[in-house]
């Protein structure tokens, strides 16, 4: 009996001893050794055998890992808390090291912000949801999520990085080009008064492309922004005698992305030829898309298997650790 | 059918009688339930750990000349008004309860005792 007793102590003072203070534990296992033999000397006047009422007494207090668990909880709160305690963690890398740089480099544009966070909020969601998991080692899809995140959110902070810069470079060298060319500025000017005049055909689709915020189509600003007078907006312009000129006129400019911001004239308008595109792109739409895509993909993956395997399995553990209902039969 | 129990008001209710070991407060929720109350031994030290970290109970070593120390719990002022508390829902909750369960032989009373005398309702 006591050989019995003994291993199951033994056993409970290892798993608790790795969570909890020496002195706690001794504790624990002393009244919970009490309570054992207790219940093994009522059992024996009760008639059982000592083997039957040890045994009996053992399944009646449960295993150690299920009384070390509870135990644990009562204390740190840790077994019910731990997805979300430990999902602290890596959310605040997430936003420091991903989040924050996308909203600074967004900053200067409303639209570039909510496509961030468009990004951001399932990313980081995915990515702290599947490190909890892999550290609870309560949910299968745990790895593949944390790996899945953990690419996606480093896919998206060297995209930032790269096309930032090259965005940076990109527009300093237009702008200098439009600059240093009187004969240029004026197509430009021409070009893009022209642009300006058919914003209403942009926004309703006549002409291939969308624009991205036809609120800020001003001919003034972008006049301005062509004669280099102020700061270039959101938009830049190249003029040239045809879309793939304007296209050259990019690439030559070290440009290596290919916006979705194309913006040609309809047939009738091509004198001149022009291409608008986005200058200062704060999310690539090819980078947001597959952003997107992981993103969204992930987050109801991550979301469903919160609902199908972690929430029911919480309530399992939770309910396990306070005691069962009593049946009313 | 079962209906959910409050543990916590069970084990307050318990030591309201006076100080117990766990060993002590399972049996008497045993006993004082006519079985029906048989616990989950395992989760009680938890459960009573939790209880001492929200202030309702104290628990303390005590020696005895018969045995071996025991920890005893002893109820608290807190622990008081949350029992005083849980007593009052649990009252609403049977009352709730009761009244929707046995709302049928409540009309059949009401019913009978409305009836001439001499005459009564036939069920079935």
């Amino acid at each position: 009996m006591d050989k019995m007793l003994d291993s199951y102590l033994e056993q409970l003072g290892n798993r608790l001893r790795a969570k909890l203070p020496q002195d706690i534990v001794d504790e624990h296992v002393r009244e919970i050794g009490d309570h054992l033999r207790e219940s093994v000397d009522e059992r024996v006047l009760a008639g059982e055998s000592e083997q039957v009422a040890t045994e009996n007494a053992l399944r009646r207090i449960g295993s150690d890992t299920l009384v070390a668990d509870g135990l644990i909880y009562a204390h740190t709160g840790l077994a019910k808390m731990s997805v979300w305690r430990i999902a602290w963690v890596p959310a605040m890398i997430v936003f420091v090291f991903w989040g924050a740089p996308i909203l600074a480099l967004s900053a200067m544009d409303a639209l570039g912000v909510i496509l961030a966070w468009l990004i951001l909020l399932p990313g980081a969601f995915a990515t702290t949801f599947g490190l909890a998991c892999v550290r609870s080692r309560r949910f299968v899809m745990a790895p593949i999520g944390a790996a899945m995140s953990l690419l996606l959110a480093m896919y998206c902070v060297q995209y930032q990085v790269t096309s930032t810069r090259l965005a940076a470079e990109q527009r300093a060298n237009n702008l200098a080009r439009a600059a240093q060319s009187p004969q240029r500025v004026q197509r430009l000017q021409s070009a893009i008064q022209t642009a300006a005049s058919l914003q209403h055909d942009w926004t309703t689709g006549k002409v291939p492309g969308t624009l991205l915020a036809p609120t800020r189509v001003n001919s003034a600003d972008w006049i301005a922004s062509a004669n280099h007078q102020r700061p270039t907006p959101n938009y830049l312009v190249v003029a040239a005698n045809s879309a793939g000129e304007a296209s050259k006129l990019w690439k030559q400019n070290g440009r290596r992305y290919v916006s979705e911001l194309h913006l040609y004239l309809s047939a009738e308008h091509r004198s001149p030829a022009m291409e608008v595109e986005s200058g200062l792109p704060p999310i690539g739409p090819a980078a947001l898309a597959w952003a997107e895509g992981f993103g969204g993909v992930w987050s109801v993956l991550a979301g469903l298997n919160l609902l199908l395997i972690g929430i029911p399995r919480h309530r399992r553990t939770a309910a396990s650790e306070q005691w069962r209902p009593a049946q009313l039969s | 059918m079962a209906f959910r129990i409050d543990q916590e008001a069970l084990v307050l209710g318990a030591l309201a009688a006076g100080p117990q070991h766990g060993y002590g407060i399972v049996k008497q929720l045993r006993d004082g339930s006519s079985g029906l109350f048989n616990m989950n031994e395992g989760q009680l030290y938890p459960l009573l750990h939790k209880m001492q970290e929200a202030g309702w109970i104290k628990g303390e070593w005590v020696t005895s000349d018969s045995g071996p120390a025991k920890k005893m719990y002893a109820l608290l002022d807190e622990g008081r008004f949350e029992l005083g508390r849980r007593q009052a829902h649990w009252r609403r909750f049977s009352s709730a309860v009761g009244g929707l369960l046995f709302a049928e032989e409540d009309a059949s009373v009401k019913t009978q005792d409305s009836l001439p005398e001499g005459l009564e309702v036939s069920h079935g």
